[in-house]
């Protein structure tokens, strides 16, 4: 089956759409539009999520913000309605596939620039990726250049061009790619800032590459960088070249957004209370008392989870046979505890890892994810009858000053109550990085969609593929990769979305390689005088949409 | 030498009280003392450690700290001020321009983070408005004159690369930097080695001549006294137990503790005679002994009467006839015996 | 006096090689694999090759002395290495950091010195006098404050109420921060620049102020009492001018001394008070280094911290000489 090129719909009706879901009306935004105003923003950085907004090395949502406002990649969804969010071409003007989804050509739109005027070209799309995949270049996402024919061996360093799988026509403004296995949702996932464009003639002047993202990078997105970042904050600009979002927005509102950064939640907050800053996020603990100070929270269910994996790595935690220790762990957790606890009750208690408005979700998959001390301590029983034995305490990984503390604490107790010891290991710098390392016992993981496909949870995160990416336990298991793969290449939506769901309630229920704690709601609180500020289920906010109202 | 009542007279301290407010009770360490002091004269007084005589050179200053030290009744006349109940600012002009001060300890009495010419130089640009620069050639000038050598490097140094006789001449350089009419000298000597005692005795000697002021000397060293002083009152527990020109102190010692100091003296001409310190120690002055408070310690004393019961007042003692003006007096109910014995021994 | 400088040079040197030895060896001590923890978390055995590489690529494979000598020998020509943590050099890091923190410290320190003598000097002139009870007072208090909880209370007055209540501009402070990091000749902020230092400096020199203003005062009551206090005032000196000229610069003496081994003191709240106000000094990056065991970061941190520690005690030994003219450098420091 061909899927037929993406309509691009009447952009007026969208932009109407767009403001609406974003709660507010046009009037205040073109009240705002030449007030000269300055954002600045306290909840996305916190210091030790940062590594690099180059769009080839940036890895957490912290990031993802600053460069989803620097560059617009082929396509984005439209959240005009958040149940249903809908692919639409952004930079590509729309898309082919051929019959089994594992060819695709993408037709760019065309006088499109980058903010210093070089074009935006097909080929700087085939520039980039090859950039990003390159093996000397380590991307943590690199990986998704697997799904490319040839990717893996450009990230094993075998090859060094993907010339026979992406082909740029800049005379004709097609690109044409090639996948290394069928993927329908290939036009979704390269939304991911990864497989944006970059200007070639700037970048590859470059001898070394990571001097890109330390430097001031040059974009097409609704913001062009004022000045290097820096440790302290990170200044944009409007980019008045920039061609419009999938909602017919043409020009970013702001004059000037700035990303201040923070070394914690809790700073970022006072900062925020100190008029410093006109964003934040709520720590935990000041949930209720926020929403009651300040009249704009954003509270919208986020297509993120908040769990606990497996380090499969860890004799005592991973592999089959623990795996009753595993789902005892998970039933001895007292979810509803944390969320009332740390959260104010402000998050949902999960069922499972894909949150609710991934297509092809279902509540109530995991059968260990409810509270029973009682069970879990019978089948810990169970698990030392079939020899099993804990030689010592099991270790609780998280990264410090995240709100993970209380959490850790509250787990600590549980497991406690049915004899399982434990020690805390809090890691202030590169949590992240050291998990996906081998460095993972029992972890604090946390995932946001990068865009909303069900795969997006399942493949990339437990998928034996991601293992060293975002795969933080080394989960690896046949019976869960089948399923995966299957899935994948289902051109079927529904029966994609039932093969995804077979995989996750494996996951949950047969392996038990993570145990789900609770679904993000949104948690950031902005100032009176903001417009236009809405977190999406996908945590990146449309920065081009946000306003100051003029006093 | 006689004395020069009839000379200008500078100072008069008039029934001076000073006590002392402490946690242990009331010191009584001065108690209606009075004294002249005359142009050119060298008035010393002597006495133990604590019998009231460095308190008295204070309080002229109004040096004494308050609290714990209540200055009270009478009068210190300078000329016309009252110093206790003068202005700051005269009395501020009167201190180093009029009346200059020797300390006892040259070490901590100099600053040690200035230079010797710094603090010499002071008192001038103060009192004269001189310039840095004409106070330190004038710091020279003066210690050239209290016989200090190479005083142009000299005059640079720090108080603790001087010796001990040095500072103690930078410090009489100090004094005299403003020529003052008074110069009270706070037991000048006792800090200082046997050998430079001497020397700087001389100095002060020669001064006395080059600035023709008068001097106050506050010393327990009756050789010093001898050396130098016309008149001369000795002090015990803080009252006056006897006054008169030095040759009288001396020589017709009327007081038994005068005497008993005398006996602690060594005698030059004498060097195998035994030296006889005064037995017992200086009274509390929270708790003076009743009636003479030298009676416990004192050779001649009968006791009770009337010695530990009845306080013995200051007795004019009959004049030679050598020295109609003599104002010899002591306060010893048996004065005029030991006089009269003492003169009887000298025939 | 050059003697006396080389031979405090040398012992700086000494001191350096005695901290960095004993880190090195500290750090190996724990019972964690420096590989294994760069390769992953502790207590657990990542994949052996990924070790393998990462002892290979820091050399960590070779017998520990073998490792030391290499890196005394590096550091001898200023290469501290790179991060484990993110690869970043060790110099890049101190030429990116060091400036943050010797302004925030150099300002401290004169805050700490001219407040606290001068509250310390206000208080021995007058007294029992309200100032003198006022800062009796607040040195109590001060000093039972925890440098981050002071802080935070800082950040929730000057900056949170300030805010809310609408104080004017001028005293809502910036509580985040270095801010525009704009400076006039190195060390003077400009007037934007200049809201973002006064909370940091204000609680890094708080403690050792309220120290300075009590050891003034009793410094000073104390010099009073000298002799030569009484010949200043019997060569007929103004009290002001006795206390300028005469007592100040003897009480001084042990104020600089104190101010001078406090610098310590100094370097070790700086690292909390740069992590409460988000100020990019190498305070913060110790502490960050020192949780993630990321050993060239610390021990190349830790030789800047010491040489400048060194350094700060040497100015501090030779203003003592202007202090106090009884110290002598040539003889041994004897008198």
């Amino acid at each position: 089956m061909t899927r037929t090129s993406m309509v691009w719909r009447s952009a007026v009706v969208l932009a109407g759409m767009a403001v609406i879901a974003a709660g507010c009306s046009s009037d205040n935004k073109s009240e705002s539009s030449d007030s000269g105003a300055t954002f600045t923003d306290g909840a996305q950085l916190i210091a030790e999520n940062l590594t690099s907004y180059d769009p080839g090395l940036v890895q957490t949502l912290d990031e993802s913000q600053v460069t989803t406002a620097l560059y617009d990649g082929l396509t984005d969804f439209d959240w005009s309605n958040p149940e249903a969010p809908e692919l639409k071409g952004l930079a590509a003007d729309s898309w082919t596939a051929n019959a089994d989804s594992s060819e695709f050509t993408f037709k760019i739109k065309d006088g499109l620039e980058f903010s210093n005027g070089d074009p935006v070209l097909p080929s700087s799309f085939a520039y980039a990726w090859v950039r990003n995949g390159q093996s000397e270049f380590a991307s943590p996402y690199g990986y998704l250049i697997d799904y490319v024919k040839g990717g893996t061996a450009l990230q094993d360093g075998t090859v060094t061009n993907l010339d026979s799988a992406i082909v740029a026509d800049d005379s004709a403004m097609t690109l044409k790619v090639t996948l290394e296995a069928p993927q329908a949702d290939f036009p979704a996932i390269v939304s991911h800032p990864f497989f944006g464009p970059l200007p070639e003639k700037e970048v590859s002047k470059l001898k070394d590459q990571n001097d890109w993202g330390s430097g001031i990078m040059i974009g097409n997105g609704p913001f062009k960088m004022d000045a290097a970042a820096n440790d302290q904050q990170v200044v944009l600009v409007r980019n008045d070249s920039w061609a419009g979002n999938v909602s017919g927005d043409t020009r970013a509102v702001l004059d000037k957004l700035v990303f201040k950064i923070s070394q914690s939640q809790d700073s970022a907050y006072t900062d925020f209370e100190a008029g410093n800053t006109q964003s934040a996020s709520i720590p935990s603990g000041q949930f209720t008392a926020a929403t009651e100070t300040y009249k704009n929270t954003t509270s919208q269910p986020q297509l993120g989870s908040y769990h606990f994996d497996f380090g499969f790595t860890d004799p005592q935690l991973g592999g089959v046979d623990n795996t009753l220790l595993r789902q005892a762990i998970s039933l001895a957790i007292d979810r509803d505890e944390i969320n009332q606890k740390v959260y104010e009750g402000f998050r949902t208690t999960s069922t499972g890892i894909t949150p609710n408005g991934i297509p092809g979700f279902e509540p109530g998959l995991c059968k260990f994810c409810t509270f029973d001390p009682t069970a879990a301590k019978a089948l810990i029983t169970q698990w030392k009858e079939a020899g099993g034995q804990l030689t010592g305490p099991i270790t609780l990984d998280f990264n410090t000053d995240s709100g993970n503390e209380p959490v850790v604490a509250i787990i600590q107790q549980n497991l406690k109550a049915v004899g399982i010891d434990s020690e805390l290991n809090g890691i202030s710098e590169k949590y992240f990085g050291t998990m996906a390392e081998g460095g993972c016992h029992f972890c604090r993981a946390g995932w946001y969609a990068d865009y909303p496909t069900y795969g997006n949870f399942m493949f990339d995160l437990y998928s034996t593929a991601s293992v060293g990416g975002n795969n933080m336990g080394s989960f690896s298991d046949p019976v869960f990769d089948d399923l995966v793969n299957t899935a994948q290449s289902e051109p079927d939506s529904a029966k994609r979305s039932q093969l995804y769901r077979d995989a996750e309630t494996y996951l949950l229920n047969d392996s038990t390689g993570t145990v789900p704690i609770n679904w993000y709601n949104g948690d950031q609180v902005y100032a009176d005088n903001v417009v236009g500020y809405t977190q999406p289920p996908l945590g990146i906010i449309a920065w081009e949409n946000v306003g100051i109202k003029p006093s | 030498m006689a004395s020069n009542t009839s000379s200008e007279r500078l100072l008069s301290v008039q029934d001076l009280h000073v006590r002392f407010e402490t946690e242990d009770g009331v010191v009584q360490a001065v108690n209606g003392l009075s004294f002249d002091i005359h142009r050119g004269e060298v008035f010393a007084i002597v006495g133990e450690s604590g019998s009231g005589k460095s308190v008295t050179a204070m309080s002229i200053l109004g040096l004494l700290p308050s609290p714990p030290a209540v200055v009270e009744g009478g009068a210190i006349l300078w000329r016309e001020d009252d110093l206790l109940s003068v202005n700051q600012q005269r009395l501020r002009q009167i201190r180093g321009g009029e009346i200059a001060m020797i300390f006892q300890d040259p070490l901590t009495a100099l600053n040690p983070v200035h230079s010797i010419g710094r603090q010499i130089g002071e008192v001038m640009r103060i009192h004269r408005g001189m310039s840095k620069k004409q106070a330190r050639a004038h710091a020279i000038e003066m210690l050239e004159l209290v016989g200090i050598p190479q005083a142009a490097t000299r005059v640079d140094m720090h108080p603790h690369e001087f010796s001990g006789g040095m500072r103690q001449r930078a410090v009489i350089a100090m004094a005299i930097a403003c020529k003052p009419d008074l110069l009270i000298a706070d037991e000048p000597t006792t800090a200082l080695d046997v050998t430079i005692q001497a020397q700087v005795l001389d100095v002060l000697n020669d001064i006395k001549e080059e600035i023709d002021s008068a001097i106050l000397l506050i010393t327990h060293d009756l050789g010093v006294v001898a050396g130098m002083a016309d008149e001369v009152l000795v002090m015990y527990a803080g009252s006056e137990v006897e006054r008169g020109s030095v040759d009288e102190i001396f020589y017709e010692s009327a007081h038994p503790y005068t005497t008993g100091l005398l006996g602690s003296l060594p005698k030059m001409n004498d060097p195998d005679s035994e030296l006889r310190p005064i037995g017992g120690q200086p009274p509390s002055l929270i708790n003076l002994p009743t009636g003479c408070a030298f009676h416990p310690r004192c050779p001649v004393a009968q006791i009770p009467s009337p010695c530990s019961e009845i306080v013995p007042v200051s007795q004019k003692l009959t004049a030679k006839t050598e020295a109609p003006e003599s104002e010899h007096r002591a306060a010893c109910h048996f004065a005029q015996d030991l006089v009269d014995h003492a003169r009887a021994a000298a025939l | 006096m050059n003697a006396f400088v080389l031979r405090r040079l040398a012992q700086l040197l000494l001191v350096l090689w005695g901290a960095v030895t004993l880190l090195f060896f500290l750090f190996f001590l724990l019972p964690d694999n420096p590989a294994e923890l760069i390769a992953g978390g502790k207590g657990k055995t990542p994949d052996p090759q990924v070790v393998k590489n990462i002892e290979k690529k820091y050399g960590l494979d070779e017998p520990i002395v073998v490792q030391y000598v290499k890196y005394l020998g590096r550091i001898v020509t200023l290469d501290f290495g790179e991060s484990y943590a993110d690869g970043q050099p060790v110099t890049q890091i101190i030429k990116e950091r060091a400036p943050a923190s010797l302004r925030l410290a150099t300002w401290a320190i004169l805050v700490e010195a001219f407040v606290g003598i001068g509250a310390g000097v206000l208080s021995a002139v007058r007294k029992y006098s309200v100032a003198d009870t006022l800062t009796t007072l607040l040195a109590a208090l001060l000093s039972a404050i925890p440098v981050f909880v002071l802080g935070y209370l800082l950040q929730q007055v000057f900056g949170v109420h300030a805010f809310k209540a609408g104080w004017p501009e001028w005293a809502q402070l910036p509580v985040q921060g270095i801010g525009p990091n704009t400076w006039v000749a190195w060390i003077f902020p400009t007037v934007e620049e200049f809201p973002y230092l006064i909370l940091p400096v204000v609680v890094l020199a708080s403690v050792s102020a309220i120290i300075v203003a009590r050891l003034a005062r009793s410094s000073m009551l104390e010099v009073g009492k000298s002799d030569f206090i009484r010949t200043a005032r019997a060569k007929g000196l103004k009290e002001g001018q006795i206390t300028s000229r005469h007592v100040l610069r003897n009480a001084m003496i042990p104020v600089v001394t104190f101010i001078g081994i406090d610098f310590g003191v100094l370097v070790g709240s700086a690292i909390l008070t740069e992590t409460v106000f988000n100020w990019p000094g190498l305070g913060s990056k110790i502490a960050q280094a020192a949780s993630a065991r990321d050993l060239p970061v610390l021990l190349g941190l830790t030789v800047v911290v010491v040489v400048v520690f060194g350094l700060v005690n040497l100015c501090v030994d030779i203003s003592y000489a202007w202090f106090d003219p009884r110290v002598r450098f040539d003889e041994g420091g004897g008198q």
